[in-house]
């Protein structure tokens, strides 16, 4: 039955599918009309495929075959076909592709359909059409028989890399580079034309000479690249395959290339692979060969060194830190950390200080690993090196973060901040009555400052507000007055009933300078309305005036910062506070709170405020703001609606006021525009 | 002499450490003969992008732009010659010549997929080092060949899956590599969901472009608007749907975590929809799972199927997880988010971004952060995928020779024959 397809593939064609033909819906049939415009045959065919049985793909194949042969089968149909043969072909679709080789508009597809093809009879279809093609199916012809690695092409290859056709000659070439057997070295070998890619030939020959265990060949073609004469690339190529197969005397040969190769992209690679070198008498010819080497070489070799780790670097690291070319500097500190051990850290750490090499340096140290590394950096940030101590903040650890705690409450100021604001990024609950303690003891403001900030964002990330005041408050009993002071501005910050309780009881104590500071948190920091009545009370009664200005401030900020209190009581308290307020600037901050009630009150409010001519401008903004849906600004649009327009009586007599206050121009057109709507 | 380390190149890659640029003359005044030398072969959005990416790094000097777009390299070389207030970049519409030049150094290669291989390649036998996009190949075995090609001639390569860049995902694989959630027992790789499309309208191509070299090593197929320019990634025969859009960034941040950057699956088996209508014929919805060693299942898929959020998400032994993607971190439990990876433990590369980090390794001749072989074996994901949803059965694959075990079709789906004259 095989073999009677192969003779008479149409008429087994009609056999196997007559039933398929009948119905009218086989895509394979439809598929001899394709013509790029409708998928739906090649979509099915390629349905029919996935998950085929043998009897199903021959079928398919036969089909397939059945359009190649029909010559009303239009080209896109043939392309698909073949397409469809590339993937499922076997020996039979071999003649009918060979036929579609002789045809231009066919040579390209059948033989991208052969070049797959496993069988045998595939490459030999393609090597009988090579007497007979030329130009682009020709070389095509010769891609696939490179590409299936037809070790028996090789003598018609030959020829062909002379080809007065540069394409040809150059896809010759090519073909016989991907041709794993001597003899295609040899017909490289006796390719005359310079501009033809015979090195790289050679080098991927060599390569698959290896591949297939023929290691004294491709030696000899490696060793035979490595020369002078041969550009940078195809040197490193050689050089690169020389160390796959561990070739005799690689050591000294790398070493010689180092030296000696003028370009500095062979120094690169030469000293990339002499890094790589394990055996101790190369690394000890390395690195004694190092200070004489190019700059390259050495920033490659230094690299090398690091990415393994060779402790047998270590000396030569250390003294390239302070190599004046600022390339090999930087690549020895970034080796140093890895092949060095603890007694490096110094010098790191002074090149961390400051200086071109700082930022390297410190990142370097910051990922140091090792033992005594961290003892070495403690010891150095103990004795005063600023850089240290921010270095031990990019690697946190228990031991570290204590013995900063320690320092944050030494003597020397400058330590003492640097090492809280590492500990206000890196400490604990743990660590906090510790810095409570330099909190209210230090009398250096700028240590004052680091410790608070600390302290809070302590509190804040461990997410207990409440627990995390209980050692400010338990501070509060002995504290001094400065100390009482800084520990009720981080209490405000913080929040929590505890903490307000404290805030509220100093905000009206008879000493200055608690009151202040009280009164201070509460305006400037306190984060909800629960301060509201007491700062309320004191910007009504309170008996100094910049204590009511403050308190003033502290209520409009809250309200403004508030989305919860209902509209209607928001604007009862700011109707207190415009009248409370003394100076124009609260009274102007009042306004642009009352911007966003959205009550006819508020707009009456503002239009009230027309009569001071102190505040026509932010009343008349006021007026217009709320008499115009708006669009919040992000990040508050996420989470509420927009706001709608105030309507109603109040709001066209608010903007017949405008009208008739206001002088600028802008405002006083948009005032006409919504008095029109 | 280590040489299975040096063959598989990329072996360390996680742990090496990178020269930073400042300390090789990034931001510094240099001499024309320390400057890399750049030239950039296809310009459209994202070579645009990272061309821009160079033209802000000192020690780089674009020397030459190359598109078959003749609008697309006219914008150029006026945007380069603008930035270096001269008029001295090179135009080329044919990649061989701005390769043959011997004064570039290095290239950046942002063509369509299916022009990657035959270009790196070249630049590669050439002397170039090489930034390339991703996916790194268009089909399985362009990567390998790409790879070796980069190996074996001593050359440098970034790919710009560019997410390794970020802290956000360096600190997930950070996590997952020191073990914070314990033995990893699945995978979830969330990728977008391709859309069906390409209108067909066929017409002679526009006069600015060379549509013959566009269509390049692939099929000839007829011109229309949604062919080329930004939608040949929706075709099978230029790209691979969002699927090979994506899996250079999420599946490769998978293999990141993994420490999966020289190896792959053992087992693939998926399903996918692919349109019948228009001329976009990539899978649109997707869902395969690869089988690592060790039996953890790494499920790929299109957004929201089967469950799969958008994003890199490994699943530990005891339910925990971390999931990252470029909208932000996230774990259960969230005190994993609090972690910290000391010095002793297995600290990834901090890099100083992409581009930065290319420059600095064609220095330093250290791998760079995606070398081609990690690359080649995160876009494997996506290929072995594509074949296993083509067979329809599950697949073996020998993730070091790169072969399928016994299955002739898969394996003929590996590589794409080229139209002449083009080769590798």
């Amino acid at each position: 039955m095989r073999i009677f397809q192969r003779a008479f593939p149409v008429l087994a064609l009609a056999l196997t599918l007559a039933p398929a033909f009948a119905q009218g819906q086989d895509p394979l049939q439809e598929l001899r009309q394709y013509d790029y415009q409708n998928r739906k045959p090649v979509d099915a065919i390629s349905k029919q495929i996935v998950g085929a049985t043998k009897d199903d793909l021959f079928r398919i194949e036969t089909g397939l075959i059945a359009v190649l042969l029909d010559s009303q089968a239009t080209l896109a149909g043939k392309q698909e076909a073949c397409t469809f043969l590339s993937r499922i072909g076997t020996a039979r679709s071999v003649p009918a592709l060979t036929k579609l080789l002789a045809e231009p508009a066919t040579a390209n597809i059948a033989r991208l359909a052969l070049e797959r093809n496993p069988d045998p009879v595939a490459g030999a279809a393609l090597q009988g059409a090579l007497g007979s093609a030329a130009g682009a199916a020709l070389v095509g012809m010769i891609n696939s028989l490179g590409n299936r690695g037809e070790v028996s092409s090789v003598a018609k290859l030959k020829p062909l890399t002379a080809s007065s056709d540069l394409l040809v000659a150059e896809a010759a070439v090519t073909a016989l580079g991907k041709i794993a057997t001597p003899a295609s070295v040899a017909a490289l070998r006796l390719v005359k034309n310079t501009a033809l890619p015979t090195a790289p030939a050679l080098l991927s020959v060599a390569g698959r000479l290896a591949a297939v265990r023929k290691r004294t060949d491709a030696l000899e073609v490696y060793e035979s690249l490595l020369r002078g004469s041969q550009p940078e690339v195809i040197r490193a190529g050689a050089l690169t395959g020389l160390v796959a197969l561990d070739a005799p005397r690689l050591g000294e040969l790398t070493l010689a290339l180092v030296r000696t190769a003028p370009e500095p992209m062979l120094q690169r690679v030469a000293g990339r692979v002499l890094g790589m070198f394990v055996e101790p008498g190369l690394v000890k010819a390395a690195v004694a060969a190092f200070p004489t080497l190019p700059a390259p070489a050495q920033i490659a070799l230094l690299a090398a060194w690091s990415d393994r780790k060779e402790m047998a670097a270590a000396g030569v690291t250390t003294t390239a830190l302070n190599n004046t070319d600022p390339e090999v500097q930087s690549a020895a500190i970034q080796t140093a950390i890895r092949v060095c051990d603890a007694s490096v850290v110094p010098a790191l750490a002074e090149l961390a200080k400051s200086g071109p090499a700082s930022k390297v340096a410190r990142e370097s140290l910051a990922r140091m690993g090792g033992k005594g590394v961290e003892e070495a950096l403690l010891k150095l940030a103990e004795q005063g090196n600023l850089a240290v101590i921010g270095v031990l903040g990019q690697r946190p650890s228990p031991s570290s973060t204590a013995r900063l705690v320690t320092l944050a409450g030494g003597k020397e100021p400058r330590s003492a901040v640097a090492a809280l604001k590492v500990l206000e990024k890196t400490a604990s609950l743990a660590q906090e009555p510790a810095l409570v303690a330099v909190l209210v003891g230090t009398s250096e403001d700028d240590v004052r400052d680091a410790a608070q900030a600390a302290v809070v964002a302590i509190v804040q990330r461990s997410g207990d507000k409440e627990g995390g005041s209980a050692p400010l408050l338990a501070a509060m009993k002995s504290a001094s007055l400065s100390g009482k002071s800084a520990l009720l501005s981080a209490l405000a910050e913080l929040g929590g009933e505890s903490a307000l309780a404290v805030l509220i009881q100093a905000a009206t104590s008879s000493d200055d300078e608690l009151k202040n500071a009280a009164l201070s948190g509460l305006a400037n920091a306190w984060g909800d309305l629960r301060a509201l009545p007491t700062l309320l009370k004191i910007g009504k009664s309170g008996t100094v005036k910049s204590d009511r200005v403050l308190a003033q401030r502290g209520c409009l900020r809250l309200l403004d910062a508030d989305e919860k209190l209902p509209a209607e009581q928001k604007l009862s308290q700011l109707s207190e506070l415009f009248t409370l307020a003394e100076r124009p600037e609260e009274k102007r901050q009042a306004l642009s709170v009352l911007r966003e009630v959205r009550l006819p009150g508020a707009v009456a409010l503002a239009a009230k405020a027309l009569d001071n001519p102190e505040l026509v401008a932010e009343a008349a903004d006021a007026i217009l703001y709320l008499a115009a849906p708006q669009e919040l600004p992000a990040p508050r649009k996420r989470d509420r609606k927009p706001l709608a327009a105030v309507t109603g009586a109040e709001t066209k007599a608010a903007l017949d006021k405008v009208l008739a206050t206001s002088q600028d121009e802008k405002v006083r057109a948009l005032a006409r525009k919504l008095r029109a709507q | 002499m280590d040489r299975r380390d040096f063959l598989k190149g990329a072996a360390a890659a996680g742990t090496f450490t990178i020269i930073p640029a400042s300390a090789l003359g990034r931001g510094g005044k240099l001499a024309p003969s320390n400057r890399i030398t750049l030239g950039c072969i296809g310009v459209g959005g994202q070579g645009n992008s990272n061309l821009g990416a160079f033209l802000n790094e000192a020690d780089c000097q674009v020397v030459a732009v190359c598109d078959v777009d003749k609008d697309h390299v006219r914008d150029t070389k006026n945007r380069v010659d603008r930035h270096y207030k001269n008029t001295s970049c090179a135009a080329y519409a044919d990649f061989r010549e701005l390769i043959a030049r011997k004064d570039i150094d290095a290239i950046s290669l942002c063509t369509p997929d299916h022009w990657h291989a035959v270009p790196a390649i070249l630049a590669a036998q050439s002397g170039k080092d090489i930034f390339g996009e991703k996916p790194i190949s268009h089909c399985l075995m362009e990567g390998r060949q790409m790879a070796d090609a980069v190996r074996k001639n001593g050359r440098i390569w970034q790919t710009g899956s560019w997410q390794r860049s970020t802290n956000n995902f360096r600190v997930a694989c950070e996590l997952v590599r020191n073990g914070r959630l314990g033995k990893i027992v699945r995978i979830e790789v969330g990728l977008p969901t391709g859309s069906p499309g390409g209108k067909v309208d066929f017409k002679d191509a526009p006069p600015n472009l060379d549509y013959d070299f566009w269509v390049g090593p692939s099929r000839m197929m007829p011109y229309c608007n949604e062919r080329t320019h930004w939608n040949w990634r929706w075709q099978l025969d230029f790209g691979g749907g969002q699927l090979m859009d994506w899996i250079g960034h999420h599946g490769d941040i998978a293999h990141w975590g993994m420490d999966w950057d020289t190896t792959g699956p053992q087992e693939i088996e998926g399903t996918g929809s692919y349109p019948d209508t228009g001329i976009w014929d990539a899978a649109t919805t997707y869902h395969f799972v690869c089988k690592y060693t060790g039996g953890v299942e790494m499920h790929v898929a299109n957004g929201g199927n089967a469950g799969v959020r958008g994003g890199t998400k490994w699943i530990g032994e005891n339910g925990n997880w971390i999931w990252v993607d470029r909208g932000g971190l996230d774990a259960n439990p969230k005190s994993l988010l609090s972690e910290i990876i000391g010095p002793d433990e297995n600290q990834l590369f901090r890099s100083p971004g992409h581009h930065r980090n290319f420059l600095d390794c064609v220095k330093s001749r250290k791998q760079t952060l995606t070398p081609a072989e990690t690359a080649h074996r995160s876009a494997s994901i996506g290929h072995l995928g594509q074949i296993a949803m083509r067979v329809g059965r599950k697949l073996k694959w020998n993730p070091v020779t790169e072969q399928f075990l016994d299955d002739p079709m898969a394996t003929r789906l590996l590589s794409t024959p080229m139209r002449a004259p083009w080769h590798v």
